[in-house]
């Protein structure tokens, strides 16, 4: 009896050991899963459904959101940040977010800088916050700049911002821009993507897909067709941009389950 | 044998299956491929993931497969729906059938702040009609722009587009060769027949909409 009681024992003890271990890892590999589809995205959002436990993939390193609060540990120490969306500043160690506002489909009214060498917040600046949710998307090399993009429900409907971080003072305004997407050449040009637009009788029908090259200062522009929209092609869902080795690699986000980041390559300078 | 109990209890729940223990989301969105996406991705047919245009193209392409966001119509033009507030006149501008009468098995859109829609516009698929001519429909994200799956009861109002093809599904019927029938369609998509009559399998009916 007492070899038997033993046996058991030592069963359920193996057992409570893969109970933790197997939830743990369940979380883990789906979590990672997730994560590892989206490398070249600034932040993975994993919100599968409101109130269940969320990752979020910052610079390669997992944040773990609970309740809309995210938890990052550095040196063991646990640091809280709150937010919906957000874009890591590599260079300033900074994580930049909004938050939605709960009583509408928009955003509350500040951009906030949180610092992950400080560990708090250090500024929050009033952003024009009119419209749908809008999240970051990308900073200029001086992090002078931050774009931030408007949600939007189809391909061609998004509007993007170019907002001062001093003051939050709105530079520019894109409007009807393929999809929330901005890279910077330099700290005072960079890159989107744009449907061509045909429009007949007040309706309207896409076309093409070009890149446009804008600079901020003079306004000039150029731009490069870089895909055709129709019913089945590949090109149309072509949706992420970005600077790698000084070409413009066009990814599917997608895609990048299957780690497929070389979809089109092109030339920054448009001329070649 | 109380330890003995309580061994066997710690056993059975290690070998539970854990997607049993795993608190799972109601899915009633028929297989919406892109329930568990991240947000705002560009789908399969060009709206953003879990948003309400990707799903209700989503549902037209069970009838229409070819069916993206840049549809080409029944008179052979085409145009881009864009978002939910467009998808009324761009319907109507390839040949599709807008009306105020609600049909089963189709979109309904709203337009800005209209049907408590914010600046986008709503579109929502039609799922029953009920005997008061109010529609139960089912959507993704509704309750605060949350991207998730959504049901209500009651609807009325809004643009109601006649695009994806009915499955209408007659059994023993047969036809007498150039007799017209009078027929009504009842709201819950009954197709009554005057004067009664016996079809047989295989015949082929026309049915036409005035």
């Amino acid at each position: 009896m007492k070899l038997f009681k033993r046996l058991m024992l030592n069963i359920s003890l193996v057992a409570l050991v893969s109970i933790i271990l197997l939830n743990s890892t369940y979380f883990l590999i789906s979590g990672q899963e997730n994560l590892l589809s989206y490398p070249s995205y600034p932040v993975s959002y994993i919100a599968n459904h409101s109130n269940e436990k969320v990752e979020a993939l910052i610079d390669g390193e997992v944040f773990n959101i609970e309740n809309e609060k995210v938890y990052k540990k550095i040196n063991n120490k646990k640091i809280e940040v709150d937010f919906t969306q957000g874009l890591y500043d590599k260079k300033q160690k900074n994580f930049f977010f909004t938050k939605q506002s709960p009583t509408s489909w928009g955003s509350e009214k500040y951009l906030y800088t949180f610092s992950i060498r400080k560990n708090k917040v250090i500024a929050k600046v009033e952003f024009d916050n009119s419209g749908y949710y809008k999240y970051p998307i990308s900073i200029s090399p001086d992090s002078k700049i931050i774009a931030i993009a408007e949600r939007a429900q189809s391909v061609g409907e998004v509007t993007i911002l170019l907002i001062n971080l001093e003051n939050g003072k709105t530079l520019l305004k894109l409007e009807k821009v393929y999809s929330p997407t901005l890279e910077w050449i330099n700290k005072n040009t960079f890159v989107y993507l744009s449907p061509s637009i045909k429009c007949i009788d007040q309706t309207c029908v896409q076309t093409n897909i070009e890149i446009i090259k804008k600079n901020l200062l003079n306004k000039n522009a150029e731009s490069k067709v870089v895909g055709r929209i129709d019913s089945n092609g590949v090109e149309s869902k072509l949706d992420n941009l970005e600077i790698i080795n000084d070409e413009i690699v066009l990814t599917r986000r997608l895609d990048n389950k299957k780690l497929d980041k070389t979809i089109k390559k092109f030339n920054i300078d448009f001329n070649k | 044998m109380k330890k003995l109990i309580l061994y066997t209890i710690l056993i059975l729940i290690s070998l539970t299956p854990l997607n049993v223990l795993a608190w799972e989301y109601p899915n009633n969105d028929s297989g919406y491929p892109y329930r568990d996406s991240t947000r705002d991705i560009v789908d399969n047919w060009n709206t953003f993931t879990r948003n309400c245009t990707s799903y209700a193209v989503w549902k037209i392409r069970q009838s229409l497969t070819n069916f993206t966001n840049n549809p080409t119509g029944p008179n052979g033009q085409t145009r881009t729906m864009g978002n939910a507030l467009n998808w009324d006149d761009a319907a109507s501008a390839i040949g599709y059938t807008v009306s105020s009468t609600p049909s089963i098995g189709n979109p309904v859109n709203w337009d800005a702040f209209t049907g408590g829609a914010y600046s986008a516009g709503h579109v929502a698929w039609v799922e029953r009609i009920n005997n008061n001519n109010t529609v139960f429909i089912s959507e993704w994200n509704w309750n605060d722009a949350d991207g998730n799956y959504n049901e209500r009861d009651g609807i009325t109002g809004g643009y109601y587009l006649y695009i994806a093809s009915s499955n209408i599904i007659i059994q023993n019927v047969t036809v007498q060769s150039g007799q017209t029938y009078n027929s009504s369609v009842s709201n819950n998509g009954t197709i009554t027949v005057l004067p009664e009559t016996t079809f047989q399998t295989g015949s082929i009916v026309n049915l036409s909409i005035n």
